[in-house]
């Protein structure tokens, strides 16, 4: 009877959960928190059974009908009778990195298309006991290509003593602020002046300790501290020296479970070195069909330097394996003494899922910066287990 | 794990059906694809380097002082077009455009920006591209096709002249 219930559950996830790759749509859609299926409170990265389980058959064809039965069958990502998580992410872009610039005829060069590598991340978790696991990733690819500031690999143990009450990770953490994205050209995270430099640099992570509550179904708090080192690696100019970080974040999640409707808002807050950063983060979602997010990034740092950043975006699930995604954002920065940076980018894309496990995604990217206009097509793909 | 009872077999041969329709939908709307390629477009805002504008240097004056050693470099101006002077040998001053062709950042105020005088590489401080003194990209994300723009220096030693 439990495993009837355990199966029924399972598969209510998924059918809440199919219409969703990334972050953070997929709360909207299936109305869960991202620890639902990630081993991560903040989600993203290795999935736990449940959100293995919630992806293993979201395809536009399943692993059965292109004739790889045994993965098919494939129930779960655990070992060592559930003790031990097992996953991988494997990310990467065909783009136009870069910018154009004029050329010595006086003609425009356009960076080439390139392929970019961009995660190949192995992960764990060990289930110590009731209350401790250890969680570990690296990502090879950080020596191939990377951001100052990021970090090749992040592990934690996390003390969790009981549903409902507050839990604590230890380790090579990311302090939670606004909403974590999995695409890293957000120019939410960035300098419109200087856009190959990340605030919050992809896969960042510093030495530290997070506590992440869920008192209720809805209500969320986090409160980190982490010692910047790699913070001020990603952006030298904002940080001028390795010092403790602290941030917060606050999330309310309204449902009307009788309409579909899941939603969240909150807000957040970073000080690190006399920097502040302060953000806000809005989403609702109706089940199986779509969601708008909105999200707002402010910063004031060392110099004087003001960055204020918005991001609209939308998404229609056409299928559980086809969704349509767009997206507006406006970047602009101040300082006294030098111009202003402004940049503002329109993205509209498909999400994909050919098979299983398997997602591409295909975008038309318009990029305005004050120095020049570079619109173009891009794909990024992603397998992961 | 689940057994084949937890897991039921779908129909195969109506999902396969299924599957090679879906397949050629999204091969047709594929195939439109390279149609899609004039919508690309990349222009420029600022104004284009000045053919022919000059710049008098001397390493023993302000701001071209750091040029007095090898390895050293300044951040320049000439006409509107950020240009970067590095120090590279005796008798030698290399002149790059200073934004980096992986990001557009510019690569003088990256704090780890240096001349590695054992490798001869101009390594940009941002992501760490290095480049050769012809200016193309050796190492790093700016590699292998990034390229910086290179333009015409002399130099005696002591005083020299670039030129856009």
């Amino acid at each position: 009877m439990k495993r009837w219930v355990a199966l029924l559950s399972l598969a209510a996830t998924w059918l809440v959960a199919s219409s969703a790759v990334a972050l953070p749509r997929m709360t909207l859609t299936a109305g869960s928190r991202c620890s639902n299926c990630h081993v991560n409170p903040q989600g993203g990265g290795l999935r736990n059974d449940m959100g293995f389980y919630a992806m293993a058959q979201a395809g536009m064809a399943t692993w059965e009908q292109v004739g790889w039965q045994k993965f098919h069958d494939l129930s779960d990502n655990q070992a060592m009778d559930g003790r031990l998580t097992y996953g991988f992410d494997y990310r990467g872009v065909v783009a136009k990195l870069g910018a154009p610039r004029w050329g010595s005829d006086g003609q425009v060069v356009e960076p080439p298309r390139i392929p970019v590598p961009m995660q190949l991340t192995p992960a764990l978790a060990y289930k110590i006991n009731d209350w401790l696991s250890a969680t570990a990733s690296v990502n090879p690819l950080w020596w191939v290509h990377s951001y100052p500031g990021q970090s090749p690999a992040d592990g934690w143990l996390q003390i969790k003593p009981a549903i409902g009450l507050p839990s604590l990770r230890l380790g090579m953490i990311q302090p939670s602020f606004g909403i974590r994205h999995d695409d890293h050209t957000l120019l939410l995270r960035r300098n419109p002046k200087a856009l190959g430099q990340p605030l919050l640099p992809p896969a960042y992570a510093d030495p530290g300790a997070e506590v992440n509550w869920e008192p209720t179904h809805w209500l969320s708090l986090d409160a980190a501290a982490v010692w910047g080192h790699n913070l001020r690696l990603a952006d030298p100019q904002a940080i001028a020296a390795d010092k403790p970080v602290f941030s917060g974040r606050l999330t309310l999640w309204p449902q009307v479970l009788d309409w579909g409707i899941n939603s969240w808002v909150g807000a957040s807050a970073l000080v690190a070195d006399g920097s502040t950063v302060l953000g806000g983060h809005v989403g609702v979602g109706k089940n199986y069909w779509g969601t708008v997010i909105g999200e707002a990034v402010w910063s004031k740092t060392r110099g004087n330097r003001e960055i204020l950043s918005t991001l609209v975006q939308v998404s229609h699930a056409i299928k559980d394996w086809l969704v349509l995604e767009a997206r507006w954002e406006r970047s602009q920065s101040t300082q006294p003494g030098q111009s202003d940076g402004e940049a503002t980018s329109y993205v509209a894309g498909l999400q994909w899922m050919p098979l299983p496990n398997f997602e591409l995604r295909p975008e038309y990217r318009w990029l305005d910066t004050k120095d020049y206009l570079l619109a173009q097509y891009t794909l990024q793909f992603h397998l992961w287990l | 794990m689940l057994n084949d009872s937890d897991h039921p077999r779908h129909s195969a041969p109506c999902h396969r059906r299924q599957f090679l329709t879906r397949m050629g939908a999204l091969a047709g709307a594929a195939a439109i694809l390279p149609g899609l390629g004039g919508c690309e477009t990349a222009e420029m805002h600022t104004a284009p380097p000045k053919k022919g504008a000059t710049l008098n240097f001397d390493v023993a004056v302000d701001p071209f002082k750091p040029l007095a050693a090898v390895g050293g470099f300044v951040a320049a101006d000439i006409e509107g077009t950020a240009v970067l002077l590095v120090r590279t040998a005796a008798k030698e001053v290399l002149a790059f455009s200073r934004a980096c062709p992986h990001a557009f950042l510019d690569m003088a105020a990256a704090p780890a920006s240096k001349y590695d005088v054992a490798k001869g590489v101009w390594v940009c401080g941002w992501h760490i591209s290095e480049f050769k003194a012809d200016g193309s990209a050796v190492a790093g994300p700016a590699s292998p096709s990034g390229k910086l723009d290179k333009f015409a220096v002399t130099f005696d030693g002591a005083k020299g002249k670039v030129t856009l």
